[in-house]
This record gives C-alpha cells, sequence and structure tokens, in this order.
C-alpha cells in the first residue's frame, strides 16, 4: 500500500519550512512515521464516496487570480487574528483578556492534542496536518473576558499556491466569553483546531468558507466541552472546489450545551462534506445538529451527523436535523443521521430529508407579483434560515 | 373586463371544471356560492396561473388580454389577486420584506418607480391600523404561527396594498369570528370602487351581508349551474343545493 505522504510529495514539495520549537518538531517527526498506516482519501472510505478525492492532489490553475481576496477587507471586528504563511498578525484592538501566541512560540502545556474517534478513514488528513503544521497559534481567553460583546475575527489569509496546514489551539477559560468568526476565502487549507470550553464557559462560533472558485479547505475541529460550558457554532459554506469539513465534539463533564447550524450552499461544480461527531461520554448534556444544505448544477453535497451516546450517559439531549434540497438534475446529495445509544434514559430526534423547493409556496409568492427566478431566492433564503443559530 | 369562455380544466388527470362561463363588468361584485368539490378553488388557481391546474379549453380574457398566456406573475402586476383559501407559510421571510418585494416587482412590471421604504412603511402602517391586525405581524415570517383568522386577515391586507383590479376572494370568512368578519368585509368594502372587481368564493350567505354583491352565481360540478341576484343567497342558505337539481 502506498504510504499517504507519497501522494502528497508532489503537493507539498514547495512548502516553506519555518522553525518550530523541539518538542512540535519531534511531534511532527512521529507524526510522519504514522503516516504510513494511513490511506489517502478515495471512494472506498464512506465520507469520501460521494467526493472526488482526486481534486485533493490536483495542480492549481496557473492563471488564478487570488489578490485582493485577502480576509481582512471584509471585516469590521474590533480584532483580527490574521494567520498567513509568515505567521500569525494581531490586527486592531486586543484586549487583556485574550493571549495569541504563534505556533513558532508555543509552549507543550498550550498543544491540544487530537484523537479522531470515529471514522478512521478521517485519521489519514488530520495525520498528515500533524505531520505537515507549518502555522497557526494558540489562543487563550481568560475569564476576565465575561460579560465581553467584542467580536474576533480569525483570518485565513493564505494566497500561496501550495497546500497549507494550520493547527490552531484555543483555550477558553472557566465563565470565560468569545466569540470567533473565522474567515477563509482561498487558498489551499488543511487545518485543525483543537478547542477546550472550560466550565460555564460561552462560545459563539461563526465559520465563514465562501470560498472562491479554485479554493479548497480541509477543516477538523475537536471540541472538548467542560461542565455547563455552552457552544453555539454557526457554519456558513459555499464555493469552492471541495470542503470537507469535519467536527467531533465531546462532552466530558455534565451540563454542557453544543448548538450548531450549517448552511452548505453548492453551486456549480463545488463539493461540500459536512461531517459532525457529537460523543455524549457523560450524562446530562445536550446537542443539536441543523444541517441546510442545497445542491445546484453538477453540486454535491455529504452530510452525516452522527452522536454517540455512551454507557451511563443518561439524560442525554440529542436533536439532528438535516435538510437538503436539490436544485437540478445533475446535483447529488447524501444525507444521512446516525444514532448509537448505549444507554437507557436518551431523549433523540433526528431527520433528514431531500427535496426540492415547495411548489405551492412558489406559486404564492408568484401569485404576488414576484418572479419566478426571485421566488426561488427567497424560498432558499427560507430554507436556510432554520439554520441560522446565530 | 373579465370574460371567462367555456373553461375547461383539468386537475390531477379529473376535470374539473367543465365549460365554465362567467363575465364580470368593472366596479361588480360576484359572489360564489356552490358544493364541496365543485371546482370553485379550481377556478380562483386558473385565474391566478396555478401551475397544477391545466387548461384544456376555453379563453380568459382580462381587459383584451389573453390571461392564459401570462405567468402567474404577469397575472399578478396585470392587476389579479387570489386570496388563497388556505395561505402558505413561509418560514424565515419577513412578511414586510415579502409584500415590498411583491409590491416593487408588480411596479418594474408596469414600468412604474419602485416605492422606497419609508414610503412602504407609511403605507403599511395605515393600512395595518384600517385591517385591526396587530404590528408585529408585519415584522414575522409570511404567515408563520398565524391563526386561522390572522391567515385570513393577512391575505386581505396583502390585498389592499397591492390594490389589484380583480379581486378573487376564497373562503376569506371562514374561520373568522363575527367581528374578524366585519374587519374583513370593511377591507373589502374600503377598496370598492368603480373599476375594481370582485369574486367572492363563500359558503355562508352571512358575509354577504356585509359585503353586498351585484350577482350571486352557484356553481355545481364545474360549471355555473344558476346566476342571480343577492336572493339566490338566501335561497340557497335555506334550500341548500338540492332543490337545483329538480
Ligand atoms: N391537484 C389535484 N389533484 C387531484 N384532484 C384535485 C386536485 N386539486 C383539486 N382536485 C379535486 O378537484 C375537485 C374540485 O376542487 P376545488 O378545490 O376546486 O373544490 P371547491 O369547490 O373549492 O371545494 P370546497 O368548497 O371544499 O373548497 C375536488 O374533488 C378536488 O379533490
Ligand atoms: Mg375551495
Amino acid at each position: 500500500m502506498v504510504g499517504l505522504i507519497n501522494d502528497w510529495q508532489v503537493v507539498i514539495d514547495g512548502q516553506r519550512h519555518r522553525i518550530l520549537p523541539d518538542w512540535l518538531q519531534q511531534q511532527k517527526a512521529k507524526a510522519w512515521v504514522a503516516l504510513e498506516n494511513h490511506q489517502s482519501p478515495n471512494r472506498k472510505m464512506e465520507s469520501w464516496r460521494y467526493t472526488d478525492a482526486s481534486l485533493l492532489l490536483s495542480e492549481r490553475l496557473a492563471t488564478r487570480e487570488q489578490n485582493g481576496i485577502s480576509g481582512t477587507q471584509t471585516t469590521d471586528a474590533d480584532c483580527c487574528i490574521v494567520l498567513t504563511n509568515e505567521g500569525v498578525e494581531v490586527v486592531g484592538n486586543q484586549p487583556d483578556w485574550l493571549n495569541i501566541t504563534d505556533i513558532q512560540s508555543m509552549s507543550p502545556s498550550q498543544y491540544q492534542p487530537i484523537d479522531v474517534r470515529s471514522l478512521p478513514q478521517e485519521q489519514g488528513l488530520v495525520a498528515l496536518n500533524q505531520a505537515l503544521v507549518t502555522c497557526g497559534c494558540a489562543i487563550e481567553v481568560s475569564s476576565e473576558s465575561q460579560g465581553t460583546d467584542l467580536m474576533i475575527d480569525l483570518i485565513y489569509d493564505f494566497s500561496d499556491n501550495n497546500w497549507q496546514f494550520v493547527q490552531n489551539h484555543i483555550k477558553v477559560a472557566k465563565h470565560g466569553q468569545l466569540k470567533l468568526r473565522e474567515i477563509v476565502v482561498g487558498g489551499r487549507i488543511n487545518s485543525c483546531q483543537s478547542w477546550l470550553v472550560g466550565q460555564q464557559a460561552d462560545v459563539v462560533k461563526i465559520a465563514c468558507s465562501k470560498l472562491v472558485a479554485d479554493a479548497m479547505l480541509v477543516m477538523y475541529n475537536q471540541y472538548q466541552l467542560q461542565e455547563r460550558a455552552q457552544m453555539r457554532c454557526m457554519h456558513q459554506r459555499s464555493g469552492g472546489m471541495l470542503q470537507h469539513h469535519n467536527q467531533q465534539v465531546i462532552f466530558i463533564a455534565e451540563y454542557a450545551n453544543y448548538l450548531s447550524g450549517s448552511i452548505n450552499k453548492s453551486l456549480e461544480n463545488s463539493q461540500i462534506n459536512d461531517i459532525i461527531n457529537v460523543f455524549h461520554d457523560v450524562k446530562n448534556n445536550e446537542s443539536k445538529v441543523i444541517h441546510r444544505s442545497i445542491a445546484d448544477d453538477h453540486a454535491r453535497v455529504f452530510n452525516n451527523a452522527k452522536a454517540i451516546i455512551a454507557q451511563g450517559a443518561d439524560g442525554s439531549l440529542v436533536a439532528q436535523d438535516l435538510k437538503n434540497i436539490l436544485l437540478s438534475d445533475d446535483a447529488k446529495i447524501f444525507s444521512k443521521p446516525e444514532l448509537e445509544v448505549y444507554t437507557d434514559e436518551v431523549v433523540a430526534a433526528h431527520g433528514s430529508t431531500i427535496g426540492s423547493l415547495d411548489e405551492q409556496s412558489l406559486f404564492y409568492l408568484q401569485s404576488r407579483g414576484i418572479p419566478m427566478k426571485e421566488a426561488r431566492e427567497i424560498m432558499i433564503e427560507s430554507f436556510i434560515a432554520e439554520a441560522e443559530v446565530c | 373586463m373579465l370574460n371567462i369562455n367555456n373553461i375547461h380544466a383539468n386537475a390531477g388527470d379529473k376535470e374539473i371544471l367543465k365549460g365554465l362561463n362567467l363575465q364580470i363588468g368593472a366596479g361588480e361584485v360576484h359572489a360564489i356560492m356552490g358544493p364541496n368539490g365543485a371546482g370553485k378553488s379550481t377556478l380562483g388557481n386558473v385565474l391566478a396561473g396555478m401551475p397544477h391546474v391545466e387548461v384544456t379549453g376555453g379563453t380568459v380574457d382580462l381587459f383584451d388580454k389573453n390571461l392564459l398566456s401570462l405567468e402567474p406573475q404577469e397575472r399578478a402586476a396585470e392587476g389579479v389577486f387570489l386570496a388563497f383559501q388556505y395561505p402558505v407559510e413561509i418560514p424565515g421571510v419577513n412578511n414586510m420584506y415579502f409584500l415590498r418585494t411583491a409590491l416593487n416587482a408588480q411596479r418594474r412590471y408596469r414600468g412604474e418607480t419602485e416605492i422606497d421604504s419609508a414610503n412602504f412603511l407609511r403605507m403599511v402602517k395605515q393600512k395595518i391600523k384600517d385591517m385591526n391586525m396587530r404590528d408585529d405581524l408585519l415584522k414575522r415570517p409570511v404567515n408563520v404561527g398565524f391563526s386561522g383568522g390572522e391567515k385570513k386577515r393577512n391575505e386581505v391586507f396583502q390585498m389592499s396594498i397591492l390594490e389589484p383590479k380583480l379581486a378573487i376572494l376564497d373562503e376569506t370568512d371562514s374561520g373568522l369570528d363575527i367581528d374578524a368578519l366585519k374587519i374583513v368585509a370593511d377591507g373589502v368594502n374600503r377598496l370598492r370602487t368603480l373599476d375594481r372587481s370582485f369574486i367572492i368564493i363563500t359558503h355562508y350567505q352571512r358575509l354577504l351581508d356585509y359585503i353586498e354583491p351585484d350577482f350571486v352565481h352557484v356553481l355545481a360540478d364545474g360549471k355555473i349551474v344558476k346566476s342571480g341576484d343577492k336572493s339566490l343567497a338566501l335561497e340557497l342558505e335555506e334550500q341548500g343545493y338540492g332543490w337545483l337539481n329538480q
């Protein structure tokens, strides 16, 4: 079997090698060796069955136009954390309760390892990230952030021709409060984010990946929630050649709450994968996942929400609500809600539908004078609005 | 202004309208009554251009324009308005936004200038007061969580904003309490002008006490089987539809 790294050699040859701390360098070497055990994404893997994984290794078009799409130009946030292949830069007012450390000077205590617990096929791209990471940062939010309303932007500003391997380690202290907006526009990015959300902390994350046509994004996020932590995540996605998103949520104490909304607009030839695994390891936690996806033209969407409720995790509340709309005959959507329940006392609701725009409603709008094209746009807005959780 | 001539129409493979004729002059109010399943809503749908209703024969002219050749939104801009028997809920779309989009789309079609948000708001505020509707219904998504009566009132409110030339009210009185019925009737009467016409589909003579019709028709088995004045409604109320077959 060909090792994963061989497949990627061509793609990563041009990568810059920044000097990372020794302890991290050693971890990278270990991950490099482990790569031998992994396969490149391929059609035999469920999460890549509906996606053209060979795109990941495709060469970029020479004529791409990326200048001027840096995320900084689109933001109105008070404080921006800008990630580039030169390092991390903070623009605007950095509050006292926010600490940002470039991965180059990160300490082992700031590093939060990611352990991919389900879908073994997903381990390959995470392992690749662990072997090749060059940029990213640690973000620490202290308890002093309580009561803040400040919006912080995290901007991936890579216009390089090659894949970038990024890691962010984010820790929100007890009672901490964070509103983070993540913006990705272009480039080819493999990013891993590892979150530790402290006791009674309150996090709002808005992840926006409205990509230019030839961009690609592979993201793996791990969220660990402590007691009474609250996390709301909103994902706004469209465009790009390929977007592969995977969230792993782990409840490590009781009475925490995770709410996730995804809006996936896959048009033209875009392919969007939206995978989420919620581990109810401990009792009395609540998770709710709402996906709204539309596919038009030749686009594809793969939707998978899974909740794993461990033995003894009684009092778990789980909801999965996946709705999809196909706008053309050539578009494809695969949608799969899953529950694995190993305990008795669980309230779980899940549903998945694939349909087209409601004809009755379209006629209602038209009968008031709204032309078909506009009526369809309104209906699409109406459809996705249900997933707007924050 | 409206000339329906020998209309045949199918819904789901079944012939529903079987050679229906109806002429409506400017400023006239025509009430249509008839048993369940007779084809009353289908007639409204034919006029508004519902895609699932297939017209297999006959013609409909509105001001000498061939109505059947127009798209639903074009018919709306030409002045046709259908108050639905079952108004649709559209989550996530604000009532105000929806109405302004509709009004401006109609104005664009007619080559008129679009209304700005300030003027629109002023107009809406007045009309919502006239309809005795709560302000907050404007900010809510279209018909979502509205009670049955609120949905019906919202239809008449939309009509008052869009100011059609031909309004078809499909059982707008069903499910209304006495006060709401008066409000809806007032809303309609306020819009009665010399050049605006109404088709009022109803099962109850009661509504016609408030909205005085010029003509009453009975639609049964896909055709107009009897026409008369207001007294026909009273007769139907007393005797039902059975005697018409004799
Ligand atoms: N899409 C459809 N497919 C099949 N049958 C239909 C369809 N739409 C309407 N019909 C049938 O056409 C007939 C006429 O329906 P319509 O709604 O016009 O009746 P109506 O006179 O408005 O009745 P009501 O007084 O109950 O509102 C009914 O038998 C109905 O079941
Ligand atoms: Mg009806």
